[in-house]
């Protein structure tokens, strides 16, 4: 009975650290840990009553961790796809310090660190610091900039204490979350204010980096509703290069936010925001500065039909600078609406539309231009998604989708998708969908270098990228402690960017990339006791393309990963986990493979107090993850290095 | 090997050694709360009325959570509180809810909990939920999942209307304290 343990096993663990460092012989330290393997059986022999749980005082009692060996969510086995949920927990045990660090967790998805802020992140390849083919939203609000069809990470932040989970689909997602989604969906869902009644205080001091944040969380006044707010700042120095000079990536931000829910009989109500500012150095003159904020507002009903209707708008504002390159204003509206009619488990009907209007306004350096510099830009979309019975356990879902874009007009996104429900712990599945990334600022209108005569004179006549994936999966539990799922696919893209002469000799983006990916995602999850879980998962990735090698903003992708984590508690209140990371050599630019092994050790020292120490990439002082930045190949790229760092959280 | 793998391998036979040792089954949320509510009568001040014998026995009413009922009564049937005996009472919904001092109402019977809290205003029972929100419809107190360690809230209005006085030991480890609205 692990919650009673008396005291003498945690006096043991520091008479063990105290002998290794005194003796350290590797058999006396074996020896000294077989004494702790005795001790502790004896002591827990002692407690095997649950009757001696009475005994605990109150503080004692408000201490004990609640075991949530099958708190999965139970949708989660039945749905047909390739999902994996980093919970809550993960990113705390993890101790992520930003978005793309808590995306590591997901073994399905490539996560490169280029430098002290910026990322290369993508699901099933294609992957650079601009991959396009990824949809990511926070709360439902999209984070993808329509000048670039990426994500700027350094812009995007969160208190990831506050996040409930972060839902990771690969594979197309157009259906229901639209274009874009062509490789992969990013959910990131923060938790309902009613589980952040209490507040938080954080502060984090690295070798590299430091942060303080704080949240407060309480009733609202009419005590329908709850609310919270937070406010952070962290800051990073810079990183070092493969010669060990220093890159000029130093950086610092702070941000705030608010959310609140509240309740009336059968509706729902959310609203929230976000503003932020950071300043990154950068080795040309000046500092980057980015600022921007967000207010969205969500309204559920549940209807009398037993349907149920959801409404969310949002504005997004952001405004980038960085000195002699380019500076960008985007002004983002965005209204969506969607009704779900569940009939039972085994017959739903979605059905929605949404708008979308972006503006934005471009600072043209000698280096680029956006032509034009200001453009207004809109899109519509409307879908539907059925799921029906066939024939005893099979399910069949037939999905397609409608969306209008300012470039191409409207395109179609259709998906069909065969599931046998063996059991309630078996699934096999068998998807086939057609997703389409519709042109964006990039590869339209852009202009180099940033006055005539012109090198590159944008692309006038791009058209959309399709993507026509088929995929296979299975996923299956045996017993309360065993999960796992395994999914096959094969996609061909057509029309992919390339960068072509045109009759004048000056060069525009055009479509004559092909390409041709196939790929095996494999997950697995083990509870071995309630104090000690596996969680495991390895890609294998392979793709063919008509050209050598991708000539503008390229992306560089390698064939295998695979990552451990390991998640032990040691004592009631002492934790440790131990995540262990591979990627294989990426081709092009060539990175060497490696292995990471990060370790992290929390304890928590009262109900109120917890100190968490943090070690990353403890296997080795330097590595490399990325050789490009916006399709420039780097000769001296950034390592990442070995870091140490100590974390504290207060409940109060 | 080197310092790093040896720590490492320190590491994982402590580990083990107490996963083997763990192996028995963790505690669930139900344990803990029943251990709470035997816990909460020791610092709870009823009024005399609520006992009006020496001996009356204490009587805790569970309504929708059964398992939590059985949990308790296994270990209550030969303890006592002050010298009374424990009576555990498994509650059915509709079930008059008379003769009790503690009343838990579990999560089963959320949806009810206005009207149910509503019927019984103003007796001697202390009243403990599972429920968000619980305190604004009539509970005493109220247990919170905070990053998975069982925590409660006080309402001290409720305490008073009730007629029970909590004592400042079980005030000082609330997650939360309602004051009284003056």
């Amino acid at each position: 009975m692990k919650p009673i343990n008396n005291k003498n096993s945690k006096v043991s663990l520091f008479s063990a650290v105290h002998s290794r460092h005194s003796v350290p012989s590797y058999w006396k330290v074996s020896l000294c840990a077989a004494c702790i393997l005795f001790e502790a059986r004896s002591s827990f022999a002692v407690g095997q009553d649950v009757s001696a749980l009475y005994d605990l005082s109150l503080e004692e009692l408000g201490n004990i961790q609640v075991t949530s060996v099958s708190k999965k969510e139970e949708r989660l086995s039945q749905a047909a796809a390739s999902i994996y949920v980093i919970t809550n927990e993960a990113i705390r045990r993890a101790e992520a310090r930003n978005i793309p660090e808590a995306l590591r967790l997901a073994p399905t998805l490539q996560v490169a660190q280029i430098s002290a802020y910026r990322y290369a992140i993508s699901a099933r390849g294609f992957n650079s610091n601009t991959a396009n083919k990824l949809l990511v939203m926070i709360d439902g609000r999209t984070i993808y900039n329509p000048l670039f069809a990426g994500v700027l990470w350094e812009s995007q932040d969160i208190l990831l204490d506050d996040v409930d989970r972060i839902e990771v689909i690969s594979g197309p997602g157009g259906t229901l979350w639209g274009a874009n989604a062509v490789n992969g969906v990013i959910n990131i869902i923060t938790r309902q204010t009613e589980k952040t009644l209490d507040n938080l205080l954080r502060v984090t001091e690295g070798q590299q980096f430091e942060s303080i944040s704080i949240r407060h969380g309480g009733k609202l006044a009419d005590s329908e509703g709850n609310y919270r707010v937070y406010g952070k700042f962290d800051q990073r120095d810079n990183s070092v290069r493969r010669d060990r000079s220093p890159e000029e990536d130093a950086w610092q931000r702070g941000q705030i936010g608010f959310r609140s829910d509240w309740n009336q009989g059968q509706n729902a109500f959310t609203l929230q925001g976000d503003a932020y500012q950071n300043s990154i150095d950068q080795s040309g003159p000046g500092q980057q500065e980015n600022t921007g904020a967000n207010i969205l507002g969500r309204w559920n009903s549940a209807l009398q039909d037993g349907s149920n209707l959801r409404i969310q708008t949002y504005i997004d504002h952001l405004q980038t600078k960085a000195p002699a390159i380019y500076s960008e204003k985007l002004n983002t509206l965005d209204i969506e609406i969607e009704h779900s009619l569940a009939k039972e488990d085994s017959e739903e009907l979605i059905w929605g539309g949404g708008y979308r209007v972006a503006k934005d306004r471009i600072g043209n350096t000698s280096l680029v231009a956006f032509l034009p510099a200001e453009r207004q830009l809109e899109w519509a979309n409307i879908y539907i998604q059925q799921k029906n019975q066939l024939w005893k356990e099979w399910l069949f879902t037939l999905g397609g989708k409608l969306e209008s874009n300012d470039y191409t007009g409207t395109e179609f996104l259709p998906k069909a998708t065969l599931a046998w429900q063996r059991s309630q712990e078996e699934l096999l599945w068998f998807r086939l969908s057609r997703t389409v990334r519709a042109p964006s600022r990039i590869d339209r209108d852009l202009y180099s270098p940033g006055n005539a005569p012109y090198i590159q004179v944008g692309g006038p006549e791009f058209r959309s990228e399709i993507a026509y994936t088929s995929e296979i999966g299975w996923r299956a539990q045996l017993g309360q402690s065993f999960n796992y799922s395994l999914v096959a696919h094969y996609s061909e893209y057509d029309h992919l960017r390339s960068l072509d002469q045109t009759s004048s000799g000056q060069l525009a983006v055009g479509n004559g990339t092909e390409a041709k990916t196939s790929g095996l995602e494999a997950l697995a999850n083990f509870q071995l006791t309630p104090d000690l879980s596996f969680d495991a998962g390895a890609v294998y990735f392979d793709k063919q393309m008509n050209i050598d090698f991708e000539p503008f903003l390229a992306s560089d992708d390698g064939h295998f990963q695979w990552q451990l984590g390991t998640s032990w508690r040691l004592q009631e209140n002492q934790h440790l986990q131990i995540n262990l990371r591979h990627v294989s050599e990426l081709p092009f630019p060539k990175v060497p493979a490696y292995t990471s092994l990060d370790m992290h050790f929390n304890w928590r020292l009262s109900q109120k107090i917890e100190l968490s120490l943090a070690g990353r990439n403890l296997n080795d002082p330097y590595h490399e993850e990325f050789a490009m930045q916006s399709g420039v190949v780097s000769l001296n790229p950034i390592q990442i290095e070995r870091e140490l760092e100590l974390s504290l959280r207060v409940h109060f | 090997m080197s310092v790093f793998f040896r720590t490492l391998l320190l590491l994982l036979i402590y580990g083990l050694a107490l996963s083997a040792g763990a192996k028995e089954a963790g505690l669930s949320e139900k344990q803990i709360k029943a251990a709470y509510l035997y816990k909460f009568s020791s610092y709870i001040e009823w009024p005399q009325t609520a006992f009006p014998e020496q001996d009356t026995p204490m009587t805790i009413g569970v309504l929708g959570a059964d398992d939590l009922a059985d949990e308790l009564s296994d270990f209550v049937s030969h303890q006592t509180i002050n010298g009374r005996a424990i009576n555990v009472k498994t509650l059915k919904p509709g079930e008059v809810l008379a003769g009790l001092h503690i009343l838990f109402v579990g999560q089963r019977q959320s949806e009810q909990l206005k009207t149910l809290l509503n019927s019984i205003q103003k007796q001697p029972i202390l009243i403990v939920t599972e429920s968000p929100a619980a305190l604004d419809f009539g509970s005493v107190i109220n247990f919170v999942l905070v990053d998975e360690h069982i925590r409660f809230e006080i309402s001290l209005e409720r305490a008073d209307q009730n007629g029970l006085k909590i004592s400042a030991r079980l005030l000082s480890v609330a997650q939360k304290i309602e004051a009284r609205r003056s």
